[in-house]
């Protein structure tokens, strides 16, 4: 697993060399830094050092090919990139050494495979690196421009060759030189041509800058000047020429196939991240094999499996755009949870602007296609909404889209949801089996690859591919508290007639770190003990015991098990941020207490805990650990605060965070170290599935950011050698299950058919299980069939049950059941109102419920024929639906049964329910009310404010968001058809009353700017209420009115966050432009600004108004003076431009009506 | 003039120890016409290796009067000479250690490559770029003998203007020679692999490592130390052997020990030499 520490590759890289350590004992020695590390005490013998140069010089040998087999040097390569990765920790060292550490690394990963791990390497020298002055050290300067190349960051980059060739600038001056290449900076100059010529050709593919480059390298190498020594700027010269043809070999220009457009090519290499190089998975899966990649249209099915850190991201982009510049249609991109979507769609979407297209907006679950704006390309969306496109308009939904990617495709597995994800694949195999829609799965858990790919594609047309690599190395350790039986306990008196007295055991805490997986395990104990085991002993001296076991009952005094555990966090945290996972919420906040309580007051946390302290309160638990620098994370607080703690995390001001699974399922936030604390029951605790772990402990190592991460498993269990195994699940711990297959299944399944024997509304009655997921499914089956029967397509039973995943896994005599099933399902569906029957697939509920809620309708429909109201206003159509008593119905129907218990005053095995008005809560909730008022308002009886807020946060997601946005939605779909087929249009309820419910408002002004990605409820209500102020009704208007404000009235009137300002600026965004794509096709793209000065024409540079602020008005500057400034439509794309760090040449032109700024750009 | 004039003037003397031999350079603080000459000298060659011919004929012309330097020519020497030699218009360090530094692989790159061999030639010398941020400088010069087969040295070279013995500057560039060489050899491997076309130069630069570890019979290493007459030493370079024991037969083992006036004051002269008439 742990590359460099396999015994065979070091004994492969290091041979049987005189005088250097043996591979046996490099790999203990290396092992011993590795822990040495993990205690935060570096060290590194010099036979270590001696073993990675001699590697270093063995791999560099390309002239003794025979003597060095490629494998060798490729091993050699790896391993010494791991010794001068632990060697950089070495903080006696010179800088000048340090750098030559780093480089070695740096080259080494690269040539060994692991690019991400070479960028990480320049990420940890850039504290050290002072702007290199080359009239101090050649070397130096020319060690730290090859360091800084090689993390392929091009603002870095451009910003160090800027600062060097000033200063050669002003050497040639002085000299009255040409150039300074006869001179001893020759190499130098060499080095930072080559660098510029070799970016110049990674951002634009031109190949000259290729040849160039190699051409200035060589001349650094040969040193044909003076200074020939100046062995380390010639080495920096020697490696990146080699370099350069790998790099070419693995730039999108190269691995790309050649149908795919420049643009899109380029899209990659500028945008944010940069993709110079693809990394190995990423080549193998898009590389041609005979004569194809799997980027072709012609490739419609791809299995992929590879593990988080490897790139997946990326990979899905590649295929995305390359489908997009196909023709082939939009591409529906499915992801498991809504705040997974959030971050799919916005990575996405600054990847697309380039390349002017874009992605939909946010869309509600049960939003139909035309809502989702027509001209967007890609909709990111969860496996419900799909469920619903699939039932509602199939049709349309293939229209639309060719390519669909099903990410975290294991999820096909996970219970009921699975269901769900596993009948859309299969649905949309099957319809598309002769068509040109392609569709790719993805996930770093499958393990049945081979079953998933004969489901999707079994005459292996398609492409699968498999891959364990990684960037950064991954290391396991375990942690165990500990108590040695043989010392006596301290013997305390206690005022008790049964108990006079307590025995106090010292608890010490006990590491078991694995740096290899094949290697010893290194035991290590906490040199002071870390609580106390606490027994009771009787009048007797006997002590307590339990009665059934015999073992000794842990006293409650004794030291809570989680107050064991922030010594072992806060050293793990010195190197890095530290995910800790626990299984319910309750434990995440008693540990993120206890963490905050030994850390003090962080200055770094100030805004978050002040963002936290607006939406919660000042007194909200959360807000106290978020002002010590930690946070706890789970699905119970505020989605903008979960987000707010999560950028915190990625820009490194936030160290710690605690969290349940819904962040590691949900989010993609990779730290240095995860702790995963295995549950030991109470609480809704659960233990994590082998997917979940795979998901948690993938989050450990920062590709590029850092080239190791540790997993630590922490078990209140005696250890055991086999604790390693659990964070490592087999591949049989991950095979992938339909729910159809498992016991689950089987026992509803013969509840159905006792059920059967007994009663003819069986498909009515059976809900809430597996079974009512497959009669919903067949009735959908049943409803498609006969809806696209008019378009020309045909979806027949006996065909689509195959499809299933479950059909690859079910046993002959177990199918023969459920299509006994299914054909009873038919039959029903035969007999029922041919109208009313295609109506109740439309709906993803049990069939009882929709035929429930089709009367429900009924009801609705003739009430709204009575009312004199007028419905079109969500206020009064509220009034209607609790008049008809509908709320309490949809929440009395079966798909309600799993929500949890509504509001308790207090929590755990003392809860005492109490009662809410839900109504007056969904009106105060529409009327745009903040959370925290809402809570003292209706949970006033709750008297601690954190478990106040849960609840109502738990209440407002599941049956507001969820469940009565969807329900209602469809209800007023169903009455509006109804009256509307009555010529009754004017009597129709308002049709946004399910986003209302959903968004939390009741403006229409305001759901829209919820579902174009702002992210705060707050602010888009404020908002809206501003918007109507000035008479704007629509959301054009609306827009309009935003970008004549600007961020700087936008800040005055609604107290934007940073968070706020981006999606701002994002909704003001003019879409029609399309400046950054037009930019990039090399086009001068012209837009009216506001000057300052009228009079004034010629350059200039567009800069931030306030540096500070990351967002904010951009001004237009020459000769330091402001000249005017970039209207607030072209902000966010100006802004992305100056992120992305792309080089322009703005020219203010003077039209007679007023300025123009002509923006093209310039050659990198 | 010769190219081999400096040896010549510095006459060194050839000595051989047990299982290395030297070379000793005296020259004494009181010889001031021989310093003056020896100063001279090198500040010519500093010139020449560190400037192109048209910079380092300008150079001559000024020094011997013929005319006067122009502001730019004085500018554009600093550029090429600073890097060795230091800025003269910027306040001058007391112990200009980067400058003694320079002139000390100076001394030792204009001996060794005047150095008559006997059955070899130098194929390649390393020529001196002081590194002012390292703790010394390194040498590499790969010989090939009359039957053509390839051997390197590789050297350290230091400088000791300390007031303590010479021999613990010594004892510390054998140290170092010991810990440093991988580290030289495997950055001079990936250099070396594009210096030549040759195959069988290659080839041998491919090696550098596994020969050196290995203890091959082409491998040898030598300390160079520059410093005041006042400093030398009988032999100061006992030591080697027993820091690479297995070098010390055939001439593996080398010593050069430059013992001139006053090092640093010999410094300032050569330096004064370089900036003279600018």
């Amino acid at each position: 697993m742990e590359r460099a520490l396999d015994p065979e590759r070091l004994r492969r890289a290091l041979g049987t060399p005189t005088g250097l350590p043996s591979s046996e004992e490099l790999g203990q020695l290396l092992a011993e830094i590795e822990v040495g590390l993990f205690l935060r005490r570096p060290q590194l013998p010099e036979e270590v050092l001696a073993a990675g140069w001699y590697l270093h010089g063995v791999a560099s040998a390309d002239a003794a090919s025979e003597l060095y087999p490629l494998d060798r040097r490729r091993a050699a390569w790896q391993v010494s990139a791991h010794v001068f990765d632990l060697a950089l920790e070495s903080e006696h060292e010179t800088l000048h050494e340090r750098l030559r550490y780093g480089f070695a690394a740096q080259v080494g990963y690269l040539k060994g495979g692991l690019p991400p791990n070479a960028m990480s390497i320049h990420r940890r020298l850039e504290p050290l690196i002072t702007p290199p002055d080359i009239r101090q050290s050649i070397d130096v300067a020319g060690l730290v421009l090859g360091a800084t190349f090689l993390r392929l960051d091009w603002q870095k980059l451009r910003a160090t060759l800027e600062h060097v060739e000033s200063q050669f600038d002003e050497l040639i001056r002085r000299g009255g030189l040409d150039d300074l290449s006869d001179t001893p900076y020759g190499p130098l100059t060499g080095v930072a041509q080559g660098c510029n010529l070799l970016m110049r050709y990674l951002i634009s593919g031109d190949r000259q800058a290729l040849t160039a480059a190699d051409e200035a390298l060589r001349r650094a190498v040969d040193a044909d000047v003076g200074g020939e020594q100046y062995l380390d700027v010639r080495w920096v010269a020697a490696h990146l020429r080699t370099l350069a043809a790998d790099f070419s070999a693995a730039s999108v220009w190269e691995v790309l196939p050649p149908t795919v457009s420049r643009a899109v090519k380029r899209t990659f290499t500028v945008g944010q991240p940069g993709v110079s190089m693809l990394w190995p998975p990423q080549i193998e899966l898009v590389s041609a094999q005979d004569g194809v990649s799997a980027l072709e249209p012609s490739v419609q099915r791809i299995v992929l499996s590879v593990p988080t850190s490897s790139g997946k991201t990326l990979i899905s982009q590649l295929f995305t755009l390359c489908h997009l510049s196909s023709g082939e249609g939009g591409v529906c991109y499915v992801v498991p949870t809504r705040s997974l979507a959030r971050e799919v769609r916005r990575d996405l979407s600054s990847r697309l602007r380039l390349y002017s297209r874009s992605v939909a907006p946010e869309q509600s679950e049960w939003a139909d296609l035309t809502q989702s704006a027509g001209s967007e390309h890609v909709e990111v969306l969860t496996p419900e909404r799909l469920a619903h496109l699939i039932r509602t308009d199939v049709d349309g939904l293939l229209h639309r889209f060719g390519l669909f990617i099903f990410d975290e495709a294991h999820s096909v597995g996970e219970g009921d949801r699975g269901f769900t994800v596993e009948t859309c694949i299969a649905l949309l195999h099957w319809l598309t089996r002769d068509t040109k829609h392609r569709i790719m799965l993805m996930s770093a858990a499958l393990g049945n690859k081979g079953e998933i790919r004969s489901w999707v594609d079994p005459e292996h047309l398609g492409r699968s591919a498999t891959s364990d690599w990684r960037g950064p190395r991954r290391l396991h350790a375990i942690y165990n508290t500990h108590i040695d039986w043989n010392q006596p306990p301290l013997r305390e008196s206690v005022r008790s007639k049964s108990w006079p007295s307590r025995d106090v055991h010292e608890v010490r805490g006990r590491v078991r770190l694995r740096p290899t997986r094949t290697g010893k395990v290194v035991d290590l104990a906490t040199t002071k003990p870390i609580g106390n085991f606490v027994v009771r002993v009787d009048a007797q001296g006997q002590r307590e015991t339990d009665p059934v076991t015999g073992h000794l009952v842990k006293h409650s005094s004794s030291t809570p098990n989680y107050k064991m555990l922030p010594g072992l966090v806060q050293l793990v945290g010195e190197a890095g941020p530290v995910l800790i996972i626990r299984s319910t919420r309750k434990q995440t906040q008693e540990l993120a207490k206890a963490l905050a309580n030994d850390l003090g007051v962080n200055s770094a946390t100030v805004g978050l805990a002040e963002l936290s302290a607006g939406r919660l309160g000042p007194d909200h638990p959360l807000t106290g650990v978020l002002r010590c620098g930690v946070a706890y994370h789970h699905a119970g607080l505020p989605t903008d605060v979960l987000d707010a703690i999560e950028d915190a995390v990625r820009d490194g001001r936030l160290r710690y965070v605690v969290a349940t699974t819904s962040l590691t399922d949900g989010v993609n936030l990779p730290v240095r170290t995860v702790i995963i604390i295995e549950p030991t029951g109470g609480e809704w605790a659960q233990p994590l599935t082998p997917a979940q772990v795979i998901n948690a402990v993938g989050r450990a190592g920062r590709a590029c950011l850092e080239s190791e991460g540790w997993a630590i498993l922490v078990r209140q269990a005696a250890p055991n050698p086999q604790d390693f195994a659990r964070l490592s699940p087999s591949a049989a711990d991950l095979e992938v299950r339909s729910a159809l297959v498992d016991e689950e299944a089987l026992s509803a399944l013969a509840e159905f058919e006792d059920l059967q024997r007994i009663s003819h509304d069986a498909v009515f009655i059976t809900a809430g299980n597996r079974v009512s997921d497959f009669i919903s499914f067949v009735w959908l089956v049943l409803s498609a069939g006969e809806e696209l029967q008019s378009v020309g397509r045909s979806v027949e039973l006996s065909a689509a049950l195959p499809s299933t995943l479950a059909w690859q896994q079910l046993d002959d005599d177990t199918k023969e059941r459920w299509r006994r099933l299914a054909s009873a399902v038919a039959t029903v569906y035969e007999a029922a109102d041919p109208v009313r029957r295609k109506r109740w697939g439309r709906i993803a509920t049990s069939v009882g419920s929709a035929r429930q809620l089709d009367s429900v309708t009924d009801e609705l429909a003739a009430a709204a024929r009575q009312s004199t109201n007028d419905l079109s206003d969500p206020w009064h159509c509220l009034t209607l639906l609790d008049e008809q008593d509908v709320i309490a119905k949809l929440l009395a129907l079966p798909e309600a049964r799993g929500l949890r218990n509504p509001f308790s005053a207090r929590g755990g095995a003392s809860r005492r329910e109490i009662a809410i008005d839900h109504i007056g809560l969904l009106r105060r909730w529409m009327s745009g009310a903040e959370i925290n008022e809402m809570a003292d308002e209706f949970l006033a009886d709750v008297a601690a404010p954190d478990f106040r807020y849960e609840q109502l946060g738990d209440y407002l997601t599941e049956r507001f968001e969820n469940h009565l946005a969807w329900l209602v939605s469809a209800l007023i779909d169903w009455t509006n058809e109804r009256l509307e087929s009555q010529g009754l249009v004017e009597r129709t309820l308002c049709p946004d009353l399910g986003g209302f419910i959903r968004y939390g408002t009741s403006d229409s002004l305001g759901l829209a700017l919820l579902q174009q990605g702002v992210r705060s409820r707050r602010l888009a209500n404020a908002v809206a209420v501003n918007a109507r102020g000035r008479g704007e009704t629509t959301f054009e208007e609306m827009q309009t009115g935003l970008r004549s404000l600007g961020p700087a009235r936008w800040a005055e009137l609604f107290q934007t966050s940073l968070t706020d300002l981006r999606d701002l600026l994002e909704v003001a965004r003019d879409r029609e432009v399309l400046l950054l794509g037009r930019l990039l096709e090399g086009e001068t793209v012209k837009i009216p600004v506001t000057m300052f000065d009228s009079s004034f024409s010629g350059t200039v540079s567009i800069n931030r108004h306030d540096q500070e602020a990351l967002f904010g008005s951009l001004r237009l500057t020459a000769a330091g003076q402001d000249m005017g400034e970039v209207p607030t439509r072209h902000q966010a794309e100006l802004s992305a431009m100056l992120e992305i760090g792309l080089p322009y040449l703005a020219t203010i032109e003077q039209p007679p009506s007023g300025g123009e700024l002509a923006i093209a750009l310039s050659d990198s | 003039v010769p190219e081999d004039l400096l040896r010549k003037l510095l006459g060194p003397q050839s000595r051989t120890g047990s299982g290395y031999k030297w070379e000793l350079c005296l020259v004494p603080g009181a010889d001031a016409k021989t310093l003056s000459k020896v100063a001279s000298l090198l500040a010519e060659r500093i010139v020449e290796h560190l400037c192109p011919e048209y910079v380092a004929d300008g150079w001559r012309d000024v020094r011997i009067g013929r005319r006067a330097a122009t502001a730019q020519e004085r500018q554009r020497l600093i550029v090429f000479l600073e890097p060795q030699l230091g800025n003269p218009d910027e306040v001058q360090d007391e112990h200009d250690e980067r400058a003694q530094g320079a002139v000390s692989e100076f001394l030792w790159y204009e001996l060794l490559r005047h150095r008559p061999e006997s059955g070899r030639k130098i194929a390649r010398i390393e020529g001196p770029g002081f590194a002012v941020t390292d703790p010394g400088g390194d040498g590499l010069v790969v010989y090939e003998s009359d039957s053509g087969s390839l051997t390197f040295r590789l050297w350290e070279i230091k400088k000791h203007t300390a007031k303590g013995d010479v021999s613990v500057t010594v004892g510390g560039a054998h140290r170092q020679l010991n810990t440093r060489a991988l580290s030289y050899l495997a950055r001079y491997t990936a250099v070396s692999q594009q210096l030549t076309e040759e195959t069988e130069l290659r080839q041998f630069y491919a090696t550098l490592v596994d020969k050196w570890q290995e203890e091959d019979d082409a491998v040898g290493a030598g300390v160079a130390v520059a410093t005041s007459w006042a400093m030398k030493h009988g032999d100061c370079f006992t030591g080697l052997p027993n820091r690479f024991p297995h070098l010390n037969q055939g001439d593996r083992l080398e010593g050069l020990l430059n013992a001139i006036g006053d090092y640093a004051g010999f410094v300032e002269m050569v330096k004064a030499e370089v900036w003279r008439g600018l």
